[in-house]
């Protein structure tokens, strides 16, 4: 017997799964949303200004020992708790899972906020078209996706215009507007507030891409430029990436749509709940999740659609622990971005601590099909994000030159002189879809629940490094130009396999017999079930996906209302809440 | 050399021998004096202190274990714990231990107790002072880092601007500016139902005090 009832249940209460709580509570439906970390007020982050508590310790994410993922380069290898992220000194919250709690997420984001291209939407078509189908590995799923940008768009206005996002239009309806993304797909408007401050190293960087004949833009940021009712604009603390705002100028869904879901009165919160499976009927409906609450005590919450909305990963591990897998799609595609990562240092003071990382202006010229990419070495570009904010001291200090020396005078000659003029630029090259790199259940590492963990096998190959080779020759130019004294890349194949951008694994497709959720992230195999967030993207792409992520949220939400109303195949019960 | 800069009465877990020879190696990674201090003018060895009594007891062996062998080092190499030596022998253990060179430890062993320590030891350096290192933002100082500031004018974020003028702030800083101007912060209805939602976990009865005084103490 249940203990909980509710029209819909939603598993995981972040970026997306917060959006359709929004829609879904708005359009009449009683929501129940079970989220594994807290709930939290609205000034549990005033004294965020703490790296050691919130990067350093990974004080809001998912850590190894309450969720383990263990990591395997290839199949015939045996996987190991992911190494990169245990140990003293490991912490680094961007090689986890994003923050858990409610506002999942979007808590712990660095806020870049990016409509795909319409490229991005294209793959397949676009690579054939300019360079054939010779170019496409074997082992390769380079798909167009199901749902077109032209689709989407309303729901990225939408989605811009609730969390409040800050930038620069590049294209309005096919007119290029000057100072935005010359390579922008067209918008129907303007974003809704004009862009952040840039970061203060962020001229020399303009200066120089243009000068190379770049076209440097400021990055759309899910960050207010100005107050907007009882969120503050931006004050440039610099503790941005992995900390809650302290003026509520990030758009975390706690703070930006959640409460209008509380105001409908039909919005009810299981924090601190772990969601453990899907409980599947023989007439292959989802009835129920179980889920085990901070006692260690197992529940049972019921629902006439069942929502998985927990991040790709945990998504995935969700399916594949409930027995959802029937045409064996669930975990295959996993993809992930490089950052190749690219730092130097500067003549003068960058004020590296100052301000949001998303305030460093981004060159989007070498995104996609921009280079010529005919002799197949690599596929897709990125675009070059210039980094010189929210960057606090121990990770400053720890990211170490080449042949820096570790201790005595020399270390100490290095602190005091290179920190204060650091500057980075990073790209996100995106793996492609490829049949070696999948997630599955780990057959012995478990949670301290018993159940059992994702086990990610993936490995870097010839094609992230022949864009990383590429990209960086770009970002070694620009360094240049700009007059920089020293700069030095990250490895080729870092050591981490997770970057809180995982995608894949339920990929969205038309096909049930080989995607796991159509086009609108609904399960091909549990109709009642639906599956959302990176988790559906077929491909990925060179932006971060947050944006795209809380599109398909709404794009799903008006797919649920609209069957609802026709009184169509989702549910009965849905029909009654919405009668 | 030793100097007596470890509180004795303040150490939770290391011992008085132990924290004399972590700070030893501290003071070599980042060397200092008064006038411009380093890790042991700093507190590292108070923070890695309070974190091993703390959040990282996982590695209260490691370190225990490994400042005994490396004081065994000490005596073995000068006839001296490693806290009683001059800074140029001080550094030759340090860089003894980096590469892996001191006895007893698993091969690999000693160069990982190294970088654990480096971890540490800048955390402890560039942590809010609140965790024990980090006295009197000297750390921060050092670097050019002006703390937990609440947020940075147009005018300050420019490039080359000196900010080594703008007064340091931290975490004490901040929790004074939000009691005293919490208008400053962010601010909003709490969704929160007072009272309801999930029952919290607590500790079973036989271990609270009431049951203590039960059994007449």
């Amino acid at each position: 017997m249940a203990a909980k009832q509710a029209d819909v249940v939603i598993v995981g209460l972040g970026a997306s799964g917060a959006v359709l709580a929004r829609e879904l509570t708005e359009a009449g439906m009683h929501v129940l949303a079970i989220e594994k970390g807290p709930d939290y007020g609205p000034d549990d982050f005033w004294l965020k200004f703490d790296e050691l508590r919130y990067s350093a310790r990974c004080g809001i994410s998912p850590t190894m020992d309450t969720d383990p993922i263990t990591w395997r380069p290839n199949g015939a290898a045996t996987a190991r708790v992911a190494p990169w992220a245990v140990g003293p000194g490991a912490g680094n919250p961007l090689f986890l899972p994003p923050s858990l709690g409610v506002g999942g997420g979007s808590i712990h984001w660095a806020c870049w906020f990016w409509r795909q291209r319409e490229e991005d939407f294209r793959m397949r078509s676009v690579i054939r078209e300019r360079f054939g189908d010779k170019v496409f590995p074997e082992g390769s799923r380079i798909v167009d996706w199901p749902v077109s940008y032209q689709e989407l768009e309303p729901h990225y206005a939408a989605v811009e215009a609730e969390q409040g996002v800050s930038g620069q239009a590049g294209n309005i309806s096919g007119e290029l507007i000057p100072g935005g993304n010359p390579f922008e797909a067209p918008r129907s408007g303007p974003f809704p507030h004009p862009p952040i401050r840039p970061s203060a190293s962020n001229q020399p960087f303009v200066e120089a891409a243009s000068k190379l004949g770049y076209h440097p833009f400021p990055a759309a940021a899910a960050i207010l430029s100005e107050d907007d009712g009882d969120r503050k604009a931006c004050v440039y603390c610099g503790f941005c990436r992995d900390y809650g705002c302290h003026v509520g100028a990030k758009a975390e869904t706690q703070n930006t749509t959640l409460p209008r879901a509380f105001a409908t009165g039909r919005l009810e919160v299981l924090a601190n709940c772990r969601v453990q499976r899907v409980n599947v009927d023989r007439d292959g409906r989802a009835r129920s999740v179980s889920y085990v609450d901070a006692r260690g005590d197992v529940h049972e919450a019921a629902g006439d659609l069942v929502v998985l909305a927990a991040y790709a990963l945990e998504n995935v591990r969700l399916l594949l622990a409930s027995g959802i897998n029937r045409n064996g799609a669930v975990g295959k595609w996993y993809t992930i971005h490089n950052y190749h990562w690219f730092s130097g240092d500067m003549p003068r003071d960058t004020l590296i601590y100052a301000g949001a990382a998303v305030g460093g202006w981004v060159i989007d010229d070498p995104n996609a099909n921009w280079a010529d990419h005919s002799d197949g070495a690599f596929l897709w570009g990125s675009p070059i994000l210039y980094f010189a904010g929210d960057t606090q001291p121990i990770e400053g200090v720890r990211n170490l030159p080449p042949d820096t020396p570790l201790w005595g005078a020399g270390f100490k000659d290095y602190l005091r002189s290179s920190y204060r003029r650091r500057f980075g630029m990073y790209s996100q090259m995106a793996t492609l879809p490829l049949e070696s790199n999948f997630l599955d259940l780990d057959p012995t590492v478990k949670d301290p629940w018993g159940q059992p963990a994702l086990r990610i096998t993936h490995n870097w190959g010839d094609h992230d490094r022949a864009g990383g080779v590429w990209l960086n020759g770009i970002k070694q130019r620009i360094a240049e130009e700009m007059g920089a004294l020293r700069t030095w890349p990250a490895p080729m194949e870092p050591p981490y396999h997770v970057t809180t951008h995982e995608h894949g694994g339920h990929v969205m497709g038309d096909d049930p017999a080989d995607s796991v959720v159509n086009r609108y992230q609904q399960s091909h195999e549990v109709p009642n079930l639906f599956v959302i967030g990176g988790g559906s993207f077929p491909t990925m792409n060179g932006y971060n996906p947050t944006g795209t992520i809380q599109a398909l949220a709404l794009w799903t939400a008006d797919y649920i209302k609209q069957e609802t109303r026709r009184g169509g195949a989702l549910t009965g019960a849905l029909g009654r809440a919405t009668a | 050399m030793t100097g007596g800069t470890i509180d004795a009465t303040g150490l939770l877990f290391l011992s008085l021998r132990e924290a004399e020879a972590l700070d030893a190696l501290v003071a070599r990674i980042i060397p200092g004096d008064a006038a411009d201090p380093g890790a042991r003018e700093a507190g590292v060895t108070t923070y890695i202190d309070r974190a091993l009594a703390g959040p990282y007891a996982e590695w209260r062996l490691a370190y225990r274990d490994g400042m005994r062998l490396v004081d065994a080092f000490a005596q073995a190499s000068y006839g001296k714990r490693i806290g009683q030596l001059a800074d140029a022998d001080q550094d030759e253990i340090l860089a003894a231990l980096q590469e892996d060179r001191v006895p007893g430890f698993a091969a690999g062993d000693g160069a990982r107790f190294f970088d654990m320590i480096w971890a540490h030891t800048i955390e402890g350096m560039f942590s809010d002072p609140a965790y024990g290192g980090n006295r009197d933002a000297a750390g921060w100082r050092l670097i050019g880092f002006p703390g937990a500031q609440y947020g940075y004018s147009a005018d300050e974020m420019r490039y080359g601007a000196d900010l080594t003028g703008k007064p340091i702030m931290t975490l004490a800083d901040i929790r004074r500016l939000a009691d005293e101007q919490p208008n400053l912060f962010y601010q909003r209805r709490d969704h929160r139902p007072p009272g309801r939602g999930a029952t919290p976990p607590m500790p079973p009865a036989e271990t609270t005090l009431e049951s203590d005084q039960s059994q007449g103490g």
